[in-house]
């Protein structure tokens, strides 16, 4: 017998303007080829499923609020404006005199974080190359982290 | 599964894990003692390096247990071995200065310092030699120095280090020597059951409602997986200053606590990133070296040497896009600066319980703490910008990135203005208090042995004893009040007077 389709947590939509938010967060992540995008996904998703429905409602909400509130001022949503427009919006999001916005923006950023500086792709391109057993021995080699 | 014991030690960290093995030899006189731990009991294999992967295992919430209004997460780890699994085993002893402001009649050094030094040569604390020291350290002292500040090496347990540098997700070598290599296994040998994967809801006057859960990592706990009630002549608390006050406070009493979870402090802390224009040997070795606590006594903050992982570091920079990808693009280049404040215990800091027994944290920065947050940032960038960097990253900066053209500007760039919480979450790995030690019942729970106030078969044996704020990493100060709980009990064992009682 199959088991059950797990359904994410987010919507489609909501993971597509996610990823519109990811770019503007992290920009190499800007069409990055789903070998970036999913895992990104996964991830965030599986932070976000053991939380409780109110929290994963909140961020709900939250990413809705972000994409919405743009359009009384500009008539576009947040996703169609250019991206130093994006960035300008989510600064002030960021530095918001309510303790909430800015907590919600902290949050956001961290699944953000957490989907992307967690590949091993990501670790390779930023030359993050730890070694469990030879940290001390390459340290007194001399020799720094390398791609080769 | 139901059983009968006459000393039950809920958690297996710095305090569980000494208590455990300080009473083990009791287990040859006939005592049946057993430990609880909450979290599973990890194969050597499983300390796999991976950021995220270790985040979901070793830490409650991912290592981010929130306050109320999320500007605070605190880390707690479960497992064989509690938070010492996790932490860098720093091993401090606790100053003078800070007892002087415990004030506790009974809580001296003389009392303490012996027994600190019995864990600490237990455990093989020593310094390390020159050559185990990486730049991201070397260039903390170099900056101190420079600057006239006087700089301090840790003492760290480690044996055998391999210089992973991955600490705080757990030694894949087995190099450090916390409670899961040292007293743990101690206690096992001397006839000490060790349950894992044992979370406790309760502890009534009738005994510890318990429960064994499934895992799918670690090795299967000792027990079958469900719920059991366990009758014990002695109940020892000590999950975690979280977790235990939350407990007790989750557990039906039949004693008036009002101090109870109250007092919470937690060193809070944030992690400054500098970045240099060429690499440094920055993950390769031990992560922490040097400290300085010049500033302590005054200013009630100190600075240590740190280096985090990827995605820990990304989230701890303020800000996002371009500038935040430009500081992560080459990991090599990174410093990183640990400030920590000495927040003061006051009564509405307090840990609560919800409906099944979780920690529900109440804390509120006081302006004394912020200040600290915002004079340690200060601090630190001249310590950043004398050891050489090209720019630091503060998150009460008014900019992303100071350059080094500004460093004569520090003062006015770090700003309290800037400081806003929530943009960027204050950390904090040292849980403190909320069962705290004194005299007074209305403002303490424990006796300075660390026995509840009106129960004599319950006590607390872990961080959340501190009346306050240590000043310094609490591990080896916790093991001796833990130390001090097991000699408590010990005499009262040898002594006949809880051999053979009834359960509580």
């Amino acid at each position: 017998m199959d088991s059950p389709v797990r359904q994410p947590v987010l919507s489609a939509g909501q993971q597509r303007f996610l990823l519109s938010l990811a770019a503007c967060i992290v920009p190499e992540s800007a069409g990055a080829p789903t070998q970036v995008t999913e895992p990104l996904l996964a991830a965030v998703d599986e932070e976000l499923r053991p939380r409780p429905r109110l929290q994963q409602l909140e961020f709900k909400l939250l990413l809705l609020a972000i994409r919405w509130m743009t359009v009384p001022f500009t008539l576009r949503r947040f996703e169609h404006l250019p991206p130093e427009r994006q960035h300008g919006w989510l600064r002030a999001l960021e530095s918001a005199p309510l303790t909430m916005l800015r907590v919600g923006i902290w949050g956001l950023k961290t699944l953000v974080f957490l989907g992307y500086y967690t590949q091993a792709g990501v670790l390779q391109q930023i030359l993050y190359f730890p070694s469990k057993d030879e940290g001390n021995a390459r340290l007194h080699r001399h020799q720094l982290p390398s791609a080769g | 599964m139901d059983a009968e014991f006459d000393i039950l030690i809920i958690g297996s960290g710095a305090g569980g894990g000494t208590v455990a093995s300080a009473l083990a030899p009791l287990c040859a006189e006939g005592a049946r003692i057993a430990v609880l731990e909450w979290g599973p009991h990890f194969n050597d294999d499983e300390f796999t390096g991976r950021e995220l992967e270790m985040a979901e295992k070793l830490f409650f919430d991912s290592g981010a247990i929130g306050n109320r209004d999320q500007t605070l997460n605190v880390a707690c780890a479960r497992g064989y071995g509690g938070s010492t699994l996790a932490y860098t085993g720093t091993s401090i002893e606790i100053p003078q200065r800070s007892l002087q402001r415990w004030a506790v009649p009974g809580l001296t050094l003389d009392d303490l310092t012996p027994r600190m030094r019995r864990y600490k040569e237990q455990n093989n604390v020593h310094e390390l030699p020159d050559e185990d020291i990486n730049e991201n350290n070397q260039l903390f002292a170099d900056g101190c120095r420079t600057l006239g500040y006087a700089v301090k090496r840790f003492p760290v347990n480690i044996k055998g280090c391999k210089g992973s540098g991955m600490c705080n997700m757990g030694c894949p070598n087995q190099a450090k020597q916390g409670t899961n290599r040292v007293q743990l296994p101690a206690a096992e040998a001397g006839g000490v059951q060790v349950i894992t994967n044992c979370r406790v809801h309760r502890i009534t006057p009738q005994g510890v409602e318990a429960e064994v859960v499934p895992q799918s990592y670690g090795r299967p706990s000792a027990w079958p997986i469900g719920r059991c009630r366990l009758g014990a002549r002695i109940v020892v608390v000590a999950a975690g200053a979280m977790h235990s006050s939350a407990l007790l406070a989750h557990s039906r009493l039949p004693v008036d606590l009002p101090a109870l979870g109250r007092y919470f402090t937690c060193h809070p802390a944030l992690t400054l990133v500098a970045q240099h224009d060429r690499p440094i040997f920055n993950y390769y070795g031990f992560p922490k070296t040097y400290y300085c606590d010049d500033f302590e006594e005054q200013d009630e903050f100190i600075l240590e040497t740190c280096m985090y992982f990827p995605f820990t570091t990304a989230k701890s920079l303020a800000g996002f896009g371009a500038p935040h990808s430009a500081m992560m693009a080459d990991f090599r280049r990174l410093q990183m600066i640990l400030v920590l404040v000495s927040d003061r215990a006051e009564a509405e800091n307090r840990i609560t319980a919800d409906g099944e027994g979780n920690p529900v944290l109440h804390y509120t920065f006081s302006e004394r703490t912020l200040d600290a947050l915002v004079a340690s940032q200060r601090i630190a960038a001249k310590i950043f910008f004398a050891g050489g960097a090209a720019r630091v990253h503060a998150p009460a900066a008014d900019r992303f990135l100071i350059d080094q053209a500004d460093r004569n500007r520090v003062d006015a760039l770090i700003d309290r203005q800037h400081l806003k919480l929530g943009k960027i979450s204050v950390q904090s790995a040292h849980p403190m208090g909320g069962c705290r030690i004194g005299t007074d019942r209305s403002a303490s729970v424990t006796d300075d042995r660390g026995k509840v106030h009106g129960l004599d078969w319950l006590y607390v044996a872990d961080g959340s004893l501190f009346p306050g704020s240590s000043g310094v990493n609490p591990y080896v100060t916790i093991m001796a009040l833990a130390d001090r709980v097991a000699e408590s009990l010990s005499d009262r064992w040898r002594s006949g007077e809880f051999r053979g009682r009834a359960s509580p």
